[in-house]
């Protein structure tokens, strides 16, 4: 038996817990991303579907903890492991529901009145990120100097065990990288923004609960911008800095860093707890939608596996999930696959030039 | 019941055996018959309407082009579609106002056929009597 690691320990826990939470978190007409009828998850053969999904991931995850516990898993393994098993099991319920699936409306509606109009995040939310990693550069260059010739750029524990000669690149590569990265989330934010490219299913006036979520996610690609830049700028100044012994006593910095990178973590799980897909655990208002048609206004035939949307009739680039909540590309758009290539690609091709 | 404002909002039915892009021109001519969109206006971009209804950016841009060849918008790349101000077309003649009146006495028909009540009937006939007159 080893000593366990509890960063594993907590990710595994939190990662099962949303995967367990799944199904019921889907718009009620939508079960295991099959369209039925909104009853059809209380009736027993809705139970016994989700009881069984759910005694496969309690399952997985205890044989995941008892694998690290045993020193079978690296660090990396679960999160592989958790979402193929939860993946295999999504597609089963798929499959268990679909005999039970409702027609899907194909009714569709649009209006004519132009864009929607919502609240948009001010301008100076949304530069603060820039701003964090403006005065770590700014920072940076002007100490430059106090400098140590060796760079950490690696910490396995608290303490960093790989190093590389100071330069200008080595030293600003981790705010490049956080820039980056954030000027992708801002494209993700302006294409989820757009209604020529994601499909809303509620105009807000009708029911704000929906805008309410889509509002939220936003929201929360901001946070997780401003997250980046302080992680990249904590490493940057507090890990490797010239003032870092002076300013952070050995070891905390690493432990600043995971602090930070996991604060998201509850507050996400709270959210899709809170919200439900597009804001259907929402307490409904006044004027919310009653009867309206079944289905999120995709054919169930589209969605391979349950959880991959594929429609080449639909102009769409961005639409609801059926498996957790938030949105999910159209693979049948190009600009999916060019979005997937930078959020896969951008970031190693930008390792890969930096070095 | 489904409780969308219809003053403007258009609808479809993929089920139908009408093509999408015909319903579509429909709906909006509908619209532009009734004065509900006025000359000046411009309609939502193809790409915007299209993610909306879930069909191809190819089935908004036929109907659009088949209202511009109509006289009702015109295309501006960039810009959308911007409602004209359509000269009324000349009177028609007589085998079209037949056409037109058998049109007519068939989807009556066809609507009687269904079940729908007589007087229900005469009513929706009557509405838009008046709001022709109007």
């Amino acid at each position: 038996m080893m000593e366990p690691n509890w960063l594993f320990v907590t990710i595994t826990l939190a990662l099962s817990l949303l995967l367990w939470m799944m199904p019921t978190l889907s718009r009620s007409d939508i079960f295991f991303g099959v369209t039925v009828p909104p009853s059809f998850r209380d009736s027993p053969e809705g139970r016994h579907i989700l009881g069984r999904y759910r005694q496969l991931m309690t399952a997985s995850a205890v044989l995941t903890l008892l694998a690290h516990f045993n020193d079978f898993l690296s660090s990396s393994l679960p999160v592989v492991i958790l979402a193929l098993v939860s993946t295999l099991g999504w597609a089963w319920g798929n499959h268990m529901t679909r005999p039970h699936s409702a027609s899907v409306s194909p009714e569709r509606r649009a209006t004519l009145d132009g864009a929607r109009r919502e609240p948009q995040i001010s301008l100076q939310a949304r530069i603060g990120p820039y701003l964090i990693l403006s005065a770590a550069t700014i920072y940076l260059y002007f100490y430059y100097d106090l400098l140590p010739d060796s760079l950490p750029v690696h910490w396995s524990g608290p303490e960093p065990d790989r190093f590389t000669p100071k330069n200008w690149l080595a030293v600003f590569r981790p705010l490049i990288m956080a820039t980056a990265i954030s000027l992708l989330m801002e494209f993700t934010k302006a294409t989820l923004a757009s209604p020529n490219f994601t499909r809303r299913l509620i105009a807000p006036l009708e029911d704000d609960r929906e805008s309410r979520f889509f509002q939220m996610n936003l929201r929360l690609l901001l946070a997780t911008q401003y997250l980046m830049a302080l992680v990249f700028s904590w490493v940057a100044i507090f890990m490797r800095g010239p003032h870092a012994p002076q300013l952070m006593p050995s070891g905390w910095g690493f432990y600043g860093v995971l602090i930070l990178a996991l604060s998201l973590l509850p507050v996400s799980i709270y959210i899709s707890m809170r919200y439900g897909q597009g804001g259907s655990r929402l307490p409904a208002s006044s004027h919310s939608l009653t009867g309206a048609p079944l289905g999120d206004r995709t054919p169930d035939d589209c969605w391979k596996l349950g959880q991959f949307y594929f429609n080449p009739n639909d102009a769409a680039v961005w639409v609801e999930k059926r498996a957790g909540i938030g949105y999910t590309l159209n693979f049948a758009r190009p600009l999916s696959w060019l979005w997937l290539f930078g959020i896969i690609a951008g970031p190693l091709i930008l390792v890969r030039i930096l070095r | 019941m489904y409780s969308v404002s219809e003053t403007r909002t258009i609808q479809i039915d993929l089920a139908s055996a009408e093509p999408v892009y015909k319903q579509i021109v429909a709906a909006l001519r509908t619209h532009l018959v009734s004065g509900r969109i006025k000359p000046g206006e411009t309609l939502p971009p193809i790409r915007q309407l299209a993610v909306e209804l879930g069909v191809h950016f190819n089935t908004v841009a036929e109907a659009y082009r088949m209202l511009a060849d109509q006289g009702w918008l015109e295309l501006k790349r960039r810009r959308g579609a911007l409602v004209l101000d359509r000269e009324t077309p000349r009177p028609p003649q007589k085998q079209e106002r037949q056409t037109f009146a058998k049109r007519l006495d068939e989807m009556v028909a066809e609507a009687l056929a269904q079940g729908l009540p007589p007087k229900q009937v005469a009513a929706a006939l009557a509405r838009m009597a008046d709001d022709l007159a109007e």
